[in-house]
């Protein structure tokens, strides 16, 4: 993943909390027909919020932190949930 | 030669090759040249008789190893669905008549491991696999390890980042602190490597203390 968006070794944390987060969320063969997120915790994981690592994301800039002409977005990668 | 029912029998007239099977027929003639017999080996006749194999040869281990040490059943194979010409029929039983040294040598493999595991947990927190994991390159926080604790049952996995080694037994606090809320039920079993980590007096005792039995990955 690291490799694949170019991005530096020392995101190796991020990587394996995505890694991690993803796993835990997609289903394995020990554990029939479930993921175990949802064998943990007894709900099923939602993952409409999940992002591809590394790509570029605009962040939203709350209206008390910009003035009038400031832009309303900040250029962002993403690396972790 | 003597092997296909020939007889040769030299004497000062020259070395004679006779057939037994066939009253004695004579099939080659060689001359005497001083102390030594010459034999013509481009005659048909001595050539086939020369070079061809006696029944002795169709062992199966000869031909296995002719066949670049192919398996058994392939040779039988081979042989029962005629996909090749002059090879000898062999039995379906036919084993080689000792084990093949270079195949045991070169080509033996592991058995597999078994599929099924020993131990089958029913239920979260019944056992916690525990690893802690290395790299050389120094995170944006300056972690170097982490530490990783899978749950067997539910094979959910937490992961906790370290600058040292040492931290291993408060993130373990942390954790079972944790998981054990939000389940309610307690860690009943940790299972880890041989790492000095988990041997520190301050962890051997906290198990011992919480009645958390402590298992090996290889043992």
């Amino acid at each position: 993943m690291l490799n694949e968006k170019n991005l530096p070794n020392y995101f190796w944390v991020e990587a394996v909390t995505t890694v991690i987060y993803i796993m835990n969320r997609t289903p394995i063969a020990i554990v029939h027909g479930m993921t175990p997120e949802e064998k943990f915790t007894g709900k099923k994981p939602n993952v409409s919020h999940l992002e591809v690592f590394g790509h570029i994301a605009y962040v939203h800039v709350p209206n008390e932190k910009r003035l009038k002409l400031n832009p309303k977005a900040v250029k962002c990668i993403f690396i972790k949930y | 030669m003597v092997e296909q029912g020939l007889q040769v029998t030299f004497n000062p007239n020259g070395c004679f090759v006779e057939n037994m099977k066939n009253q004695g027929k004579l099939i080659a003639k060689g001359k005497r040249n001083g102390r030594m017999f010459t034999l013509d080996v481009n005659m048909p006749e001595v050539n086939s008789m020369l070079f061809t194999r006696g029944k002795g040869a169709e062992d199966i281990g000869i031909w296995h190893k002719q066949v670049g040490h192919v398996n058994l059943q392939r040779l039988k194979l081979m042989e029962k669905q005629n996909l090749v010409r002059s090879l000898p029929k062999f039995g379906t039983k036919e084993v080689m008549s000792k084990v093949c040294e270079a195949c045991q040598s070169g080509r033996q493999t592991r058995h597999p491991f078994p599929v099924q595991t020993t131990h089958v947990s029913l239920k979260p927190l019944e056992m916690i696999h525990s690893d802690v994991w290395t790299t050389k390159t120094e995170s944006i926080e300056g972690c170097k390890y982490y530490v990783s604790s899978i749950d067997d049952h539910t094979r959910k996995v937490w992961v906790y980042f370290m600058k040292h080694k040492g931290e291993v037994f408060q993130h373990f606090l942390n954790f079972k602190a944790m998981v054990e809320k939000e389940k309610g039920v307690i860690i009943k079993c940790l299972r880890s490597d041989g790492g000095g980590e988990y041997f520190s007096n301050e962890f051997s005792e906290y198990l011992k203390e919480h009645g958390i039995q402590r298992k090996y990955s290889c043992s």
